[in-house]
């Protein structure tokens, strides 16, 4: 791939990698998870690039990638078990009952993501994302449908997660 | 909880000021080695490709030749080896990278771990066919090796449970080679790709 290329794909890149700290953020919980699965994504975006058309948004395509990657090709390194740093949630257990700054509600926001399972994490930031479910279903590879049911299943679980 | 939709703006305004990295960073980052799943399946089909068919190689110099043409095995060892020393492994391979070439992390989730799951199978079916033709060789040397006028005295003379005993020995030996390469494959194929069979359940569930 020429210089031109890359150059070009490192400025999106950076511009767009808020995407990939929220999908690291989701599918992670220590800070050398994060990088690891922070610099596969990267990894995968390149290797990927010269087959992105611009048919759609590269933040969108970049979504798509970031996704796939945190489910199906990331595998957790042990070493970050022992040393990582576990992300703070401090302010969350301390202002609980005042849930009302942006930082307390990403914590307590970011607490109900990390007890669901992968695919239940991708329906929820595709949801926060405000995809439709038309999008979630086209990223997924499901039907339109099944997203719905399965976004209503999941908005169960976490309600049940809550207040059990 | 109240609703999901509450986060929605919150979602929006996340910052990450103490996660950035800088293009410099990135530029780096992009050419360092992968350490996917699909990589590690890639190398660990790659290395069973090999022992199996070096096994296969071995197996071949280790026969006395002439014992083989005395007992009438001779041709079938010859079909045994270049179906399975050749013909099997090269399908498999090409099999494999058909399948291997296939996967790409654009397309959606539910066919890139198709696609994943698809490949590793490929090296499952080809185990199962090693294991299986191994399984058939040596009942078909054991049952040629009883009936063959030479080796058939040496056992009456030997014992008379002689065929029992070889039967009962060369069984065990199957089930001993058979069980450890399954367990080890099974093992190996349960550790790597345990959450994509999850992941791939979910998504198919109704």
């Amino acid at each position: 791939m020429t210089a031109e290329l890359e150059k070009r794909f490192i400025k999106e890149l950076e511009e767009n990698q808020n995407i990939i700290h929220k999908v690291c953020k989701a599918y992670t919980t220590n800070r050398d998870d994060h990088n690891d699965l922070f610099q596969e994504i990267s990894i995968q975006l390149w290797k990927a690039y010269d087959k992105f058309r611009g048919d759609s948004k590269f933040s969108t395509w970049m979504y798509r990638v970031a996704l796939n990657t945190a489910i199906s090709l990331y595998r957790k390194s042990k070493r970050s078990i022992k040393t990582g740093e576990l992300y703070d949630n401090s302010k969350e257990l301390i202002y609980e009952e005042y849930d009302d700054t942006t930082e307390v509600q990403l914590a307590t926001l970011y607490k109900m993501i990390h007890q669901l399972n992968d695919i239940e994490k991708a329906l929820v930031l595709l949801y926060l994302e405000d995809k439709s479910y038309r999008e979630i279903a086209l990223c997924l590879g499901i039907s339109e449908v099944n997203a719905r049911v399965k976004m209503n299943r999941t908005k169960t679980k976490l309600k049940k997660l809550v207040n059990p | 909880m109240e609703d999901l939709k509450q986060y929605k703006d919150v979602w929006r305004q996340q910052e990450y000021k103490d996660l950035q990295v800088d293009e410099n960073t990135l530029s780096q980052m992009i050419h360092r080695k992968s350490s996917s799943i699909v990589k590690w399946i890639f190398y660990i089909s790659l290395i069973e490709f090999l022992v199996l068919t070096l096994i296969n190689i071995f197996v071949k110099l280790d026969e006395n030749e002439t014992d083989l043409k005395q007992m009438g095995l001779g041709q079938f060892m010859n079909w045994i080896t270049i179906i399975v020393g050749y013909i099997i492994p090269l399908f498999f391979i090409y099999l494999f990278y058909k399948n291997y070439k296939q996967i790409s992390v654009t397309s959606t989730t539910k066919a890139l771990i198709h696609s994943i799951l698809k490949t590793r199978k490929t090296v499952m079916y080809y185990i199962i066919t090693i294991v299986l033709a191994i399984t058939i060789t040596l009942l078909y040397s054991t049952y040629a090796i009883l009936h063959s006028p030479e080796y058939a005295g040496l056992l009456a003379d030997y014992s008379t449970n002689g065929e029992l005993l070889l039967w009962g020995i060369v069984i065990l030996f199957i089930l001993a080679v058979d069980g450890l390469l399954l367990l080890f494959y099974f093992l190996l194929y349960g550790l790597l790709v345990r959450k994509l069979i999850f992941n791939y359940k979910e998504l198919t569930k109704q």
